[in-house]
């Protein structure tokens, strides 16, 4: 019983942020074309040259997902993995010389 | 070593290999990508549950104005936890797999791939800090799970 009341406060946690943030968004969407500006730009005529050249890169991105090309080589992942080290090395060794150097003074 | 810090290890090293994984959809696939991202928030919910204490003691010790060394931690498990509902109600509303199976018809919205892409891109920063502000725990448990018999001085404390 504690552990669902724990989840559920999690959730609704979880879903109060969110509905802030949808709430954020569309009201930001609404008065600029910040949130519309994919569709709005794009042309309509049925330009296909003209359609590719208004075509976001994360539109690009979705073709390769599904486009059956088979296996990719997870730079992604390296990508991630060596961003999380430094950032995590640069934090582990300032805090230690800060211990140090406060340890030093004392 | 206990079994909840043991059970806490491997859940964690878990979801960040998941979390690795889920962060190059190029390699993964959008359907692997969108799944695992779902199965992650359930982990997530056990990773808190699992430092409930900690999160409650360290928002009383807060609201008393005791808290000291745990401040930026805290801080940083909310911001962590705030971009993952972020990326996760981003990545619903723009899902191809997800929202489909579930027979959800959501309106397209650009503004939200930019904030799927900025916000994973943030946690990355903020997953890193988390790590680094846990790392003596993440060496200690790793140490006692993997060398037998070795003796560690390092307690193993848990901080969520």
């Amino acid at each position: 019983m504690k552990i669902i009341f724990r989840i559920v406060l999690i959730l609704a946690a979880a879903a109060i942020l969110g509905g802030a943030m949808y709430a954020a968004v569309n009201t930001v969407g609404a008065s600029a074309s910040f949130g519309e500006r994919g569709e709005r730009m794009r042309p309509t005529d049925g330009d296909g040259d003209r359609e590719d050249m208004f075509r976001s890169e994360h539109e690009g991105r979705e073709r390769d997902f599904d486009d059956g090309r088979g296996f990719f080589l997870p730079f992604g992942m390296v990508k991630a993995l060596i961003f999380i080290s430094v950032t995590a090395a640069i934090y582990y060794f300032a805090e230690q010389f800060t211990r140090r150097k406060k340890r030093l003074a004392v | 070593m206990s079994k909840t810090n043991k059970t806490k290890f491997l859940l964690d090293a878990l979801t960040f290999i998941s979390f690795l994984i889920a962060m190059d959809p190029r390699a993964s696939g959008v359907s692997i990508h969108e799944w695992m991202t779902i199965a992650l928030a359930a982990t997530l919910i056990v990773h808190l549950l699992l430092n409930w204490d900690w999160i409650i003691q360290t928002t009383q010790k807060l609201f008393r104005g005791k808290i000291n060394g745990a401040r930026i931690n805290y801080i940083l498990n909310w911001l962590l936890f705030i971009d993952s509902v972020l990326i996760m109600l981003s990545g619903v509303l723009i899902s191809q797999t997800v929202a489909p199976t579930l027979g959800w018809n959501l309106p397209q919205n650009f503004a939200w791939r930019e904030l799927h892409d900025m916000s994973a891109n943030f946690a990355l920063l903020i997953m890193g800090l988390h790590i680094a502000m846990h790392w003596n725990w993440i060496v200690s448990v790793f140490k006692r799970l993997f060398t037998r018999g070795a003796s560690n001085p390092v307690a193993v404390t848990e901080e969520a």
